[in-house]
């Protein structure tokens, strides 16, 4: 026990929050919420601000004159919420923040100086944010850097959480794409917020569904910017994944996402922004197949042959495509011929995959050393 | 009946022992150097071919990449062509391109492939012989006085095919080509990139009567002032 508390003020605090904690669930009837608070003593400093839609939050406080706890934290109470929370140690300030027509939101923070007189001091604060078929905005921040995400889905859903203090964070989100019966599907692609109608290759069964992932995921810190958008569409299943490590103003952002993709024209990219960088892409350029039936006379031709028939074609065609000026260098020729007697060695079969599609993965990362 | 059933086996069996199987591979690879150098550009142009009783399978290539540097620097390229014709039961091949650039103080890279193969199950050009070939070819322009330049290949061809030309398909049999080209999209930097390596493997596959799919696997990484940059894709599509 703390031999120089003051017991009178500490149970005033204690009180007044008491009361603070039972009022505000009570508000949820009103839809919005707001609380501040600020606390000090000789030592610290505390200040929390909240501005909430939906939400329910409580908080605890202690103020003594050599010590201070506080900890509050909140929780959506309908599908469309949100929430734009502060908390501030001696001008130290974390945030978060988020909204969402249909998820989850919730947050939790505490400041802990000198509690029970053993010295020790905890300043951090956490969230979870899940947004399901629809649309999640969220930001975080310490003193180094920030984090803002959009997530905009379709037929699939999300999840994030974050933890930071005020020189480290570690922020995770994962997602994927859901999988309906066909009438659920169909029902879902009607229904949609989000403007997605159904594929007009419906009746292919339980992927027959438009499905959507759009998402920003951007850190700003010192001035500079990292950003990585995701973006899939169309007849599609995947999984993806984001984060971001800090310590200091050291961190790194990465994303990836690994799925099948059923049609051509399904949209598929992954870009990468960043200051003094050109934007990254993924896939990194264009395919173009093709495909037919040939003659035999078609078989037989000898590409290599035909170009060592007129070197000064082929040579004139190098330096055109690489917009050389001068002429080539150097050529080097290789040619082997081998006949072989007939062997008896046993061949191994290779597997047969018969499932179409395009099956991908992709990923990004920024790290920065600040 | 079992004796009935008994022949039945045996014939199935005789005709799988005259089923024929050839495995050829082939490649090529070339790599360039160069050092002090602002421009470098590298371009390798391969022609593969197998022919069995039982199997014909080409796959032509070319591969171009070139780096661009703000001051002279070093540039490291190398490019890579493989080939393999397959008859096991099923008949075809896989052709395989390769580029790799990496530099330092890079301000701009480009890179193409364009792979083409061909194969067949009939008209073997002679029915009597196992042949392969391949040949390669590369071109560069170093952009400097110094550099290392090399080219190398190889190929090898594994057969039972019987002696005679055989029928693979119910059908007729027919001829088949495909051709992928890929295009990167090419990287300018307004702030030379203190490091830059890329790579990228592209594959193109048939089988039987049609093309089975192709793939790729691309992976690239930059650093330039305090920032890196890591990135990466695989895709495989399925026919």
């Amino acid at each position: 026990m703390k031999e120089h508390s003051q017991p009178i003020i500490s149970a005033l605090v204690f009180i007044i929050f008491a009361l603070v904690l039972l009022m505000l669930p009570a508000l949820n009837a009103a839809a919005e919420i707001s609380f501040n608070c600020n606390l000090y003593n000789s030592e610290d400093s505390v200040s929390a601000d909240l501005l909430g839609d939906n939400l329910r939050f409580s908080a605890y406080a202690e103020l003594n004159p050599d010590s201070i706890y506080y900890s509050g934290g909140g929780s959506s109470t309908e599908p469309d919420c949100s929430y734009s929370y502060t908390i501030t140690n001696n001008g130290k300030e974390l945030a978060s923040g988020a909204k969402t027509n249909s998820g989850e939101l919730m947050f939790q923070s505490q400041v802990i100086s000198n509690y029970n007189g053993e010295g020790g001091k905890a300043f951090d604060l956490s969230l979870k944010n899940l947004v399901a078929n629809g649309v999640l905005n969220s930001h975080y921040s310490n003193p180094d850097l920030s984090v803002e995400k959009a997530t905009d889905l379709n037929m699939a859903i999300y999840a994030e959480n974050a933890r930071m203090g005020a020189d480290q964070m570690q922020s995770l989100g994962s997602g994927v794409t859901l999988v309906f019966d066909d009438a659920e599907a169909e029902n879902e692609a009607v229904t949609s917020g989000n403007g997605n109608d159904a594929a007009e290759n419906s009746g292919s069964g339980q992927n027959s569904v438009t499905k959507g992932i759009t998402q920003t995921v951007s850190v700003e810190s010192r001035g500079r910017n990292n950003v990585i958008e995701t973006n899939l569409h169309g007849d599609v299943d995947a999984v993806w994944m984001d984060g971001v490590m800090a310590k200091g103003s050291d961190y790194y952002l990465a994303s990836a996402i690994t799925g099948v993709s059923r049609s051509t024209q399904d949209e598929m990219e992954m870009l990468g922004k960043s200051t003094g960088f050109p934007t990254q892409r993924l896939p990194p350029g264009e395919i173009d197949l093709s495909f037919k039936e040939i003659g035999d006379e078609d078989f037989s031709k000898d590409e290599i042959e035909k170009l060592l028939e007129d070197f000064q074609e082929e040579q004139d065609r190098f330096n055109e495509d690489l917009q050389l000026n001068s002429n080539t260098a150097l050529w080097y020729y290789l040619n082997q011929k081998a006949t072989v007697n007939l062997g008896n060695d046993d061949p191994t079969d290779d597997p047969d995959i018969s499932l179409a599609g395009r099956y991908f993965n992709m990923h990004m990362r920024f790290g920065v050393d600040g | 009946m079992k004796k009935i059933l008994l022949y039945a086996v045996m014939l199935i069996m005789l005709a799988s022992a005259a089923e024929g199987a050839s495995d050829t591979i082939a490649s090529t690879i070339s790599r360039l150097v160069s050092y002090e150098t602002d421009f470098s550009a590298l371009r390798t142009i391969s022609d593969s071919s197998v022919s069995t009783p039982d199997l014909n399978f080409m796959s032509t290539g070319q591969v171009d990449s070139s780096i661009q540097f703000s001051s002279p620097s070093t540039a490291k390229i190398e490019q890579g062509t493989s080939f393999e014709g397959i008859r096991n039961g099923n008949f075809g091949g896989l052709a395989s391109f390769s580029s790799s650039v990496s530099g330092q103080g890079v301000t701009g890279t480009s890179s193409s492939i364009t792979g083409t193969a061909y194969a067949t199950a009939s008209n073997p050009t002679d029915a009597g012989m196992v042949q392969s070939i391949s040949s390669g070819i590369c071109m560069a322009d170093p952009g400097s006085d110094e550099y290392e330049i090399s080219i190398n290949g190889g190929h090898s061809t594994l057969t039972n095919a019987p002696i005679q030309p055989t029928s693979v398909s119910s059908g007729s049999a027919k001829s088949i080509t495909a051709s992928v080209t890929m295009n990167l999209y090419p990287l300018v930097f307004e702030v030379p990139a203190d490091n830059f390596y890329q790579d990228v493997n592209l594959d193109l596959k048939m089988e039987n009567d049609n093309l089975a799919g192709y793939s790729y696997d691309f992976s690239q990484a930059i650093e330039l002032a305090d920032t890196t940059c890591e990135s990466g894709m695989n895709l495989f599509q399925i026919i």
